[in-house]
């Protein structure tokens, strides 16, 4: 339970309270979401602490842009566009170049689902850190995010085509991870 | 079968990671660091405080030149006595006022004063004390006069003093009092007179407009005379129907009555677990300010004010338990041999964790003021005031109670403990009495039984319970007049 008691408190009454500076009521929402949040930025960065730099830096952007949001979808959706906007910002900024290479390869890659029992959530961002950089912010958008791939292009500046090869690409990886897993406990 | 992708996104959308405290201060920082629309409110505050002294400062100004202005025309009106008397020496007609008058300019050059000022408090003087110091004038100093009366504005007129008079036997009466004018003041009266027995003690004697009586003309016949004089009592200016400005210090011990209010209904024996591990201690606080009273006795004040509320933190952990292992030795000697036993007991004692805490809640303060003060006769005035106090800061720290009945830190300095409490708190109401004494003319001491209201919680709105607080307190005070 948190120690801060906004029972009852919706959404808006708590922005409100934000925007009118409120200083708890920052911090209510930020606890609120700052976990779930930190799931999305440590599946962009490489470390824990470049995942609380990006966690921090879209929290900023949250609360700096609140009065921005207009009720239309849950305050939840638009802080992870922002922390996911913000965490593609900050990579592309931090890292001068992600390596793309191009590959058209095009196939829906299935997976036994059973695989999945013995990993916990901690292990699948485990995983997903260790997929190469340009991989991982591919996959993360298209198959996390719910981007396309123009979408991802356009953020990216690639091409349509490397984004796709990329996320292909990602899949490969990680399946023949997950194989590697089902071998050792199977 | 499943898509690869969507197993990836279900498990992990609602999935929670640690993350470290140092964001949310991080990210605090960043936020409320920003610069803030602008506080109306408080620069209006600031702009009455620069007024009200720039005013206070004219005010003062204005009064000083005022002072120099009387200054100059004391001095005219002596030295116009000064002539009339040499015009009275010179014309046969004027002298029958007093015939001694006719050497005076001569003698009056010739004669020497000696001034000893002391600078003790008190206003009885004591003739004869070793340790005062001693201010050889004489009136051949041509800047006596101008200096005697600029005196009159200065320190040394504040104080008891003696004159003694060497006299070389060609000073007149008229002379001798001419120097003591000159060189003590009118506003001094002299209350002893050595060479004097008491019964023939004259006031009149130092009065150059009055005759000179026998007594006196007969005194300046001797070698020697010494005259102590005490400043007469002044009138208080706090008692006058004038404009009064003036500068207070006030220190304030306070009682305080807090009142817990909870607002959620889901902690219904919280109020009572807080009363019950939480005492009001002593409190207090220390005022410093400028006032003005008008001719009407119409009082105004402001003043910065810092205020301390002190509360004790009392909690014994009901679950807590101090084991205590007894160790029991016996030696028992059977046939000449001999056995020692060990025996190991366990003693639980419960309620043994307890944590004292001395909490503070810290407020610096705006008080303004307004009242009506009446005077009873000089020395005593009483007054009514009522006001505003702005809070402009307000910290804390101690332990409290959580909604888990759990002890809890809370701090306004370190941003990662437990947060209840804002960080102002807006206005709050205060009235109180007062009751003065004009200790002189120009300093008053006051006791004033004061009660101040914080009627809004000092918790952050959104806590689950309100804490306002009233205040009865007994402040006491100087003021002095600027």
């Amino acid at each position: 339970m948190s120690p801060l008691h906004m029972h009852g408190l919706t959404d808006k009454e708590l922005i409100e309270r934000c925007i009118k500076g409120d200083r708890l009521a920052h911090q209510l929402l930020f606890e609120s979401y700052a976990g779930k949040m930190m799931t999305v930025c440590k599946r962009y960065s490489n470390s824990k602490n470049e995942a609380e730099d990006l966690l921090q830096e879209g929290f900023i952007r949250v609360f700096k842009n609140l009065n921005q949001f207009q009720f239309k979808g849950s305050l939840e959706g638009w802080i992870r566009r922002i922390m996911v906007h913000s965490s593609i910002k900050y990579i592309t900024k931090k890292v001068n170049r992600i390596e793309f290479s191009e590959q058209n390869e095009l196939e829906d890659i299935v997976v036994q689902e059973n695989i999945f029992s013995s990993l916990s959530a901690e292990d699948l961002l485990k995983m997903i850190d260790s997929l190469p950089k340009g991989y991982k912010t591919i996959f993360n958008m298209y198959a996390l995010e719910g981007f396309s791939h123009s979408e991802i292009a356009e953020e990216l500046g690639i091409k349509t085509s490397t984004s796709r090869s990329q996320l292909v690409k990602a899949r490969k990886y990680l399946i023949k991870r997950l194989n590697n897993i089902q071998k050792k406990v199977g | 079968m499943k898509k690869m992708d969507d197993i990836f996104k279900q498990r992990l959308e609602n999935h929670e990671s640690e993350y470290s405290s140092d964001v949310w201060l991080n990210v605090e920082k960043a936020v409320f660091n920003t610069p803030k629309k602008p506080n109306y409110v408080l620069i209006g505050f600031w702009a009455i405080i620069g007024i009200s002294i720039s005013l206070g400062g004219l005010y003062f100004l204005t009064t000083v030149n005022n002072h120099q202005l009387n200054t100059t025309e004391i001095e005219k009106t002596i030295n116009q006595r000064s002539l009339n008397e040499t015009k009275k020496s010179q014309n046969p007609a004027l002298s029958h006022i007093d015939t001694q008058n006719q050497t005076s300019s001569t003698t009056f050059v010739e004669s020497s004063v000696k001034k000893e000022t002391t600078s003790k408090t008190s206003n009885e003087p004591s003739i004869g004390d070793k340790n005062q110091s001693t201010l050889l004038v004489t009136s051949k100093n041509t800047n006596l006069l101008n200096q005697t009366n600029q005196n009159t504005q200065g320190k040394w007129i504040e104080e008891s003093g003696r004159i003694i008079i060497e006299n070389d036997k060609n000073l007149n009466a008229t002379d001798l009092v001419k120097s003591i004018w000159n060189e003590s003041n009118p506003a001094f009266v002299a209350e002893e007179i050595t060479s004097i027995p008491n019964e023939l003690y004259n006031r009149s004697l130092i009065n150059p407009l009055n005759t000179l009586s026998s007594t006196f003309s007969n005194l300046i016949k001797q070698d020697k005379i010494e005259l102590a004089f005490k400043k007469p009592q002044e009138c208080p200016r706090f008692y006058k129907d004038i404009w009064v400005p003036y500068g207070f210090l006030e220190y304030g011990s306070m009682y305080p009555i807090r009142k817990l209010t909870l607002t959620n209904e889901s902690y219904p024996d919280y109020v009572d677990a807080r009363n019950q591990s939480e005492q009001i201690n002593y409190s207090f606080d220390f005022t410093a300010g400028f006032g003005i009273k008008s001719p009407k006795g119409i009082v105004t004040e402001i003043g910065i004010q810092y205020t301390q509320l002190q509360e004790k933190f009392n909690y014994v952990d009901p679950e807590s338990i101090q084991t205590t292992t007894v160790i029991t030795i016996d030696t028992i000697i059977t046939g000449g041999m001999q056995n020692i036993v060990k025996d190991t007991a366990f003693v639980d004692l419960p309620g043994s964790r307890r944590i004292v805490t001395n909490n503070k809640f810290r407020f610096v303060n705006f008080p303004l003021m307004i009242g009506y003060e009446k005077n009873i006769n000089q020395s005593f005035s009483v007054a009514g005031k009522a006001g505003l106090i702005l809070n402009f800061s307000f910290s804390q720290k101690g332990s409290f109670l959580d909604e888990n009945n759990l002890p809890v830190y809370f701090s306004s300095n370190q941003l990662n403990k437990y947060k209840a409490y804002k960080s102002r708190i807006g206005l709050s109401y205060m009235l109180a009495a007062q009751f003065n004494y004009h200790l002189t003319g120009q300093i008053t001491l006051y006791a004033s039984p004061q009660v101040k209201i914080i009627p809004s919680s000092i918790t952050e709105d959104i806590y689950f319970i309100d804490q306002t607080y009233i205040n009865p307190a007994l402040s006491l005070g100087v003021k002095f007049s600027i």
